[in-house]
């Protein structure tokens, strides 16, 4: 199978701020974690394009996309305690988001391989309207917007350690997207409970699974694997992941305890949820360790290319089993009730 | 009448004085104040930083029985962390904060903490402006 991998090279290097951990390193790092692999003619580099200004209002408000171009050509500088923008950042963010679009227009026309996109700065937690958590635009969001305009229905998988709040909100009640997170929990930005399950017209499009400080790998896996029977439910055609590998052991921002190989195994789960060659792309959200990002990206892309039992031993022994089953307890019994409520005021 | 205010505190400057706003308010009123601090991405993740030196000096300063002050730190960007306090425990009445934080940017059009409150919150909001504000 082929890789396809964005290129990053477009100029992200201009999106940095002294001693911040979202910095250009962190790209470089996850194209050597693909460099590692030596996959000769089997992977194909495509080349970046700029998101249209449609393309982004499809998911960001037009005042929000006007506000944060102005800002930054004006000089760009903190938008919040964690977000920073440069002068060059609505360019590379802009790019950023059209990256997705390039790859998956290009899975689209071979058929085939899975794509991974190297962007920064991430994404997922940028909202409709605002800027936070280091994202500016919401780059898994424009792409799925992209893929639901062209009739697919889209599951995406967010294994960053944070939850994707700004992915969530956008989607809400989107019922051709089913949005599954795992993450640590409590932690920043502090949403993604189980009672949090979708708007009325996409009650169950959302699933969150939040997992304890020191969970392992087995535990995430458990969680992807409990997910399975909503996903299968949900039918989607198109497989999008917010790949975060902040949630590795060595990662500084975060406590959950996984190693690269645990990566490895949540990216053929996710994989399976596909349902034929050509449909799953990967999003790099997060990640601050730069050995451990490069280690995770190459496990999870060799895994999505056949090998599940790439990287370091999987992990196992830490809390958070009985989590996992007691929010789908939770999310389902607040799907019903929302439900039945629905049902009555109708 | 106001059982509970909150007020946002994230060390600034600005956040001093909506510190002090809300410790007066809520003696006035004989209110329960919750001092939330916004735990974002960045910075300290130890379980329970301690009380900033400038509450427990105001705390005494206005002569507020220590015990009618509470001080939280949760996850979550400081918007979200003080339209969450309007439900439990917190259960905040009013809700008080700085014009601006500690961003270099002045907040009139992205990631201002207080409009989006004064947008989106269920219950009064007290904006303590600088007093570099016209």
């Amino acid at each position: 199978m082929t890789a396809l991998v964005l290129n990053a090279d477009y100029g992200a290097q201009a999106h940095e701020e002294a001693g911040h951990p979202e910095r250009p390193a962190r790209a470089t790092a996850a194209l050597q974690g693909v460099a590692d692999l030596h996959l000769g003619d089997d992977l194909v580099v495509v080349g970046p394009r700029a998101a249209r200004r449609e393309e982004l209002a499809r998911v960001h408000a037009a005042g929000y996309l006007d506000e944060l171009g102005a800002f930054c050509y004006g000089g760009g500088g903190d938008l919040d305690p964690d977000t920073y923008a440069t002068a060059d950042s609505w360019t590379i963010a802009v790019n950023a988001a059209g990256a997705g679009l390039a790859v998956l227009d290009t899975l689209d026309e071979r058929g085939d391989g899975v794509g991974f996109v190297v962007t920064r700065p991430p994404g997922h937690h940028a909202l409709a309207d605002r800027a936070m958590g280091f994202c500016l635009l919401n780059n898994v969001a424009v792409a799925a917007a992209h893929l639901v305009d062209a009739g697919e229905r889209v599951v995406i998988v967010d294994w960053d350690v944070h939850h994707g709040n700004g992915t969530q909100a956008i989607f809400w009640d989107e019922p051709r997207v089913l949005y599954v997170s795992t993450h640590q929990w409590p932690l920043y930005p502090g949403s993604g409970t189980p009672v949090e399950v979708g708007g009325p017209h996409a009650l169950g499009r959302t699933l969150n699974l939040p997992l304890p400080p020191g969970a392992t790998g087995d535990v995430v896996r458990r969680a992807l694997e409990a997910a399975a029977p909503t996903v299968e439910a949900f039918e989607p055609t198109w497989v999008l992941v917010s790949a975060g590998f902040d949630a590795h052991r060595a990662d500084p921002l975060a406590d959950l305890a996984l190693s690269s190989g645990d990566f490895a195994a949540l990216a053929a789960l996710a994989g399976g949820f596909a349902p034929g060659p050509g449909r799953v792309a990967l999003f790099l959200e997060g990640g601050y360790d730069l050995a451990a990002l490069r280690a995770s990206v190459a496990a999870s892309l060799s895994a999505l290319l056949g090998d599940a039992t790439a990287g370091e031993t999987p992990t196992s022994g830490g809390p958070g089993a009985e989590a996992v089953s007691a929010a789908l307890e939770q999310f389902r019994r607040t799907v019903e009730v929302l439900a039945s409520a629905e049902e009555e005021a109708t | 009448m106001t059982r509970s205010l909150a007020v946002g505190f994230d060390g600034s400057p600005d956040a001093a004085r909506a510190l002090r706003v809300g410790l007066a308010l809520a003696r006035d009123a004989g209110a329960t104040t919750w001092v939330l601090h916004a735990r974002g991405l960045l910075g300290e993740r130890t379980p329970e930083p301690p009380v900033p030196e400038v509450v427990s000096e105001t705390v005494t300063e206005l002569g507020l029985d220590p015990a009618s002050v509470r001080w939280r730190v949760e996850d979550g960007d400081p918007c979200s962390v003080l339209l969450r306090s309007v439900g439990p425990p917190v259960n905040a009445e009013l809700l008080v904060v700085g014009r601006r934080g500690h961003g270099r940017h002045e907040g009139l059009l992205l990631g201002s903490t207080s409009l989006e409150l004064v947008g989106h919150a269920r219950v009064p909001v007290v904006v303590v402006p600088s007093p570099h504000d016209g």
